[in-house]
């Protein structure tokens, strides 16, 4: 069985390889752990919807959908400006006026969380990167050349308990956008497990059968 | 060495040995029906599609008399604006008896007949008659009410859940809870 | 029932065929653990074919719609995600399989007559399962998808001559484009049917040379036994096993095998900051890196693929089994397996001065590997011999050319 050994190195490698390569990248990410409750999620919908959606489109996030997250109907109307629920949600700025702002469109959130290795973590610290520099200008330093104005007001905010309640709604906008990007992800870790279940299962039997059949050689 | 063999060389009942085989069989059986599953459910219609089943009309513009042809689910959806004439004549018979069934069974309000546009046969859309529908297909015909006078279409133009939101508006796609 | 059968027994040998072909086909009875991946490979094909069937149904190849496409797939089809999931880590599975069946290949040294004919045909198998790979790759229309179709079909800019032609033939547009997309589409539809008629040459070529096993020859009629029910079902166990690691992946680290920069739509204005291909491509992608010339690199990728065909010309030891009772070329196996593995640590690592010259090292030692094969092979042997052999071996070695030479006289 040495043949083993040598294609765990080779999987092992190829596993390692992508994850070594991007565990450089990762060493200034807050360690946090995301979120997966429906509160949190809805909590975090509500920043986005109030806050992100003023420069950010989620084209992806139909408002509909806001539905699988615990919102109501009427809870969704006022977000909607004349679009229809079936829509997906766009910013509130034209990318014209957007432009002019900021020289740049501001990119689409809806997939976001998987855009970035370990996005959801990656966007909490984002949020909460902006430090105010000597000069009192306000620099990301997570992101540096990043075009967004700190929206929390983290950088100049003294209070403890103001702070404490900005990194909650960067943590539950990260829960938001980590279910915005990836819906269908509760249902498949759930899926998973039975399916996972049900080869354990069958393996098992199908390893007594090859037992049991190759014994009739002796 | 075949199957023959070992069953004359191993002691017991052959049919209680292959009881082994034959769970494991129906397991696996089992997971390749279930796993067939999703692949089947993908040919249906999606999320987004099922999300737009329902379409607002607005009705104040239809004449009287006339007839408003419109897409719900891709299906023309005939929405005529019967006449008095209409109403009366179509209530006064119970349509052919291929398919008997009595007006009032088939509009919610007598002024507003909402009938999916193709024909029971096969399928076509029939055009527009003074006394109801022609089918150009294979020539079946149907009254003021849908009902179908002459096969070989075998039903009546079937209906589709709707209501009025208001007297301008109707929503087609769904049934109103009781009011 | 045994009436229908009789009916098409008269006109086509399907009985003789099921019987001689899948029930009583004689099967070495020492096969390993390792022999089961050619199954695997093709239940992975079957999986590709259908996921991709499926996929395509809701999926657009249009430069404006792919993305959305595959994002519509991803949120609105029924078990759409399931669908994309099985496909984006089937291709990867389809990898893993295929390398360790070679590897046994080459462990075992499968590749000696009378098998080349199988090895070659298994060589271009490869290859048209990385074309087919790499055209899936472009379909999602993301930043990696783009660039990487960009990069490799900029490759054959390496063509004497007529180099910038080819590459927008290729292209049919001057930058990777719609054209590009939908050409890509039609061929990435097209090119599992001809994998799966030259899976059926491959199987032709394996029923008619037999199986290799771990002796390394044919062995004699006596140690051989039905393929059913032993081999269905010991390949049906080993198919549970691997189903419940690609299930891992599938349901709880799908997007292990996908980009995020993937996530991004294309954007032609715009490269990524560092582009990686996919795991399976990274060894040949860091020799591409090593050689620092662009005519230079592609040979030598194109070199590092094609040169195992070379395989049953290159060993030139009579002693079978391969590794097993050869300690030489079972360290030269070793040392190809590790080197393989730093060329795809390097593959997917920015290049940096150090690792450039790493890379080179590891490069050259791919290629001394194979280059140096038919002395040491030869060396290798004439000091095994001196130092006596086993009788079973010996007994190996005449049986092996007593049987080539009872061929060779029909
Ligand atoms: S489809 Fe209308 S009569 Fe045949």
């Amino acid at each position: 069985m040495k043949l083993t050994n040598a294609t765990l190195i080779l999987l092992l490698t190829f596993l390692l390889a992508p994850t070594q390569l991007l565990a450089s990248e990762q060493q200034a990410l807050r360690d946090v752990e995301i979120g997966h409750q429906p509160e949190e999620i809805k909590r975090g919908a509500l920043v986005a919807l109030n806050l992100c959606v003023l420069c950010h489109s989620l084209k992806y996030v139909k408002y509909h959908n806001l539905q699988e997250i615990g919102f109501l109907p009427n809870e969704i109307e006022p977000f909607l400006r004349g679009r229809e629920m079936s829509q997906g949600i766009l910013s509130s700025t034209t990318h014209e006026s957007a432009n002019d702002l900021f020289g740049m469109v501001p990119p689409d959130l809806s997939l976001m969380a998987k855009a970035r290795q370990n996005g959801p973590r990656y966007i909490y610290s984002l949020l909460l990167a902006y430090h105010e520099q000597e000069n009192s200008a306000i620099e990301n330093t997570l992101f540096p050349d990043v075009k967004m104005p700190d929206v929390l007001g983290y950088s100049v905010e003294e209070d403890e308990t103001m702070r404490l309640e900005m990194e909650q709604m960067a943590l539950d906008v990260s829960a938001f956008l980590a279910w915005a990007a990836d819906p269908r992800a509760e249902e498949r870790r759930s899926m998973g497990k039975y399916v996972i279940a049900y080869l354990v299962i069958l393996t098992l039997m199908l390893y007594l059968v090859k037992r049991k059949t190759w014994a009739r050689l002796g | 060495m075949s199957e023959s063999d070992t069953d004359t060389l191993l002691p017991g009942d052959p049919e209680r040995r292959h009881f082994l085989e034959k769970t494991t069989g129906v397991v696996a059986g089992a997971g390749v029906a279930a796993a067939a599953w999703p692949f089947i459910s993908s040919m249906n219609p999606s999320t987004d599609i099922l999300s737009k089943a329902t379409v607002e009309i607005d009705i104040s513009k239809i004449e009287v008399g006339e007839l408003k042809t419109v897409e719900w689910q891709g299906k023309p959806i005939f929405i005529l604006s019967r006449t008095d004439e209409q109403i009366s004549s179509s209530q006064a018979s119970m349509g052919s008896k291929i398919d008997p069934q009595a007006d009032e069974e088939r509009v919610l309000r007598p002024e507003w007949l909402v009938v999916i546009g193709l024909c029971t046969h096969l399928g076509c859309v029939p055009t527009r008659k003074p006394e109801g529908w022609f089918c150009p297909c294979h020539g079946s015909r149907y009254d003021n009410s849908g009902r179908v006078l002459r096969g070989p279409a075998p039903h009546n133009l079937h209906l589709l859940p709707y209501y009025f939101i208001s007297d301008e508006i109707i929503l087609l796609g769904e049934t109103k809870e009781q009011i | 029932m045994s009436k229908i059968i009789q009916w098409i027994d008269q006109r086509f040998p399907l009985t003789t065929f099921v019987k001689h072909d899948l029930g009583e086909y004689p099967t070495p009875r020492n096969l390993s653990y390792w022999w089961n991946f050619g199954f695997l490979a093709g239940f992975v094909l079957v999986v590709q074919i259908i996921s991709g069937i499926f996929l395509a149904m809701h999926y657009k190849a249009d430069a404006g719609l792919a993305f959305d496409s595959v994002d519509h797939i991803m949120r609105e089809v029924n078990y759409g995600w399931l669908i994309r999931y099985l496909h984006s880590t089937g291709a990867s599975a389809f990898f893993a399989v295929i390398y360790i069946h070679m590897a046994r290949t080459l462990y075992y040294g499968s590749y000696r007559a009378p098998r080349e004919l199988m090895w070659w045909t298994g060589q271009v198998l490869l290859l048209m399962l990385m074309a087919t790979a790499f055209m899936g790759y472009l379909l999602p229309w993301g930043q990696m998808s783009y660039w990487g179709a960009q990069v490799i079909t900029s490759l054959f800019r390496a063509t004497p001559f007529i180099g910038d032609e080819i590459v927008i033939w290729l292209r049919g547009d001057f930058a990777v484009g719609d054209a590009t997309l939908t050409r890509f589409y039609a061929l990435h539809y097209l090119f599992p049917f001809l994998i799966f008629g030259m899976v059926m040459i491959h199987l032709i070529a394996l029923h008619y040379v037999k199986s290799s096993n771990p002796s390394g020859i044919n062995l004699a009629a006596k140690d051989n036994i039905p393929f059913h029910p032993y081999f269905t079902v010991k390949d049906l166990y080993g198919l549970g096993l691997f189903l419940i690691i690609y299930c891992l992946f599938v349901f709880f680290s799908p997007e292990l095998f996908i980009e995020p920069e993937n996530n991004i739509p294309a954007n032609p204005m715009q490269t990524p900051p560092h582009i990686v291909p996919e795991w399976y491509f990274l060894p040949f992608y860091a020799i591409l890196r090593s050689v620092p010339d662009l005519l230079g690199g592609v040979l030598a990728m194109g070199t590092s693929v094609i040169i195992f065909a070379a395989m049953p010309y290159l060993d030139r030891s009579k002693i079978p089994g391969g590794a097993r009772y050869r300690p030489i070329y079972r360290i030269m196996f070793y040392l190809f397996i590790i080197d393989v593995a730093v060329l795809t640590y390097l593959g997917a690592q920015p290049p940096t001065e150090l690792l450039t010259v790493v890379g080179q090292v590891a490069t050259f030692i791919y290629f001394a590997a194979f280059v140096s094969l038919p002395f040491v092979s030869k060396a290798e042997e004439k000091w095994l011999r001196r130092r006596g052999l086993p009788p079973a071996i010996e007994e190996l070695i005449r049986c092996e050319a007593q049987e080539r030479s009872a061929k060779s006289g029909k």
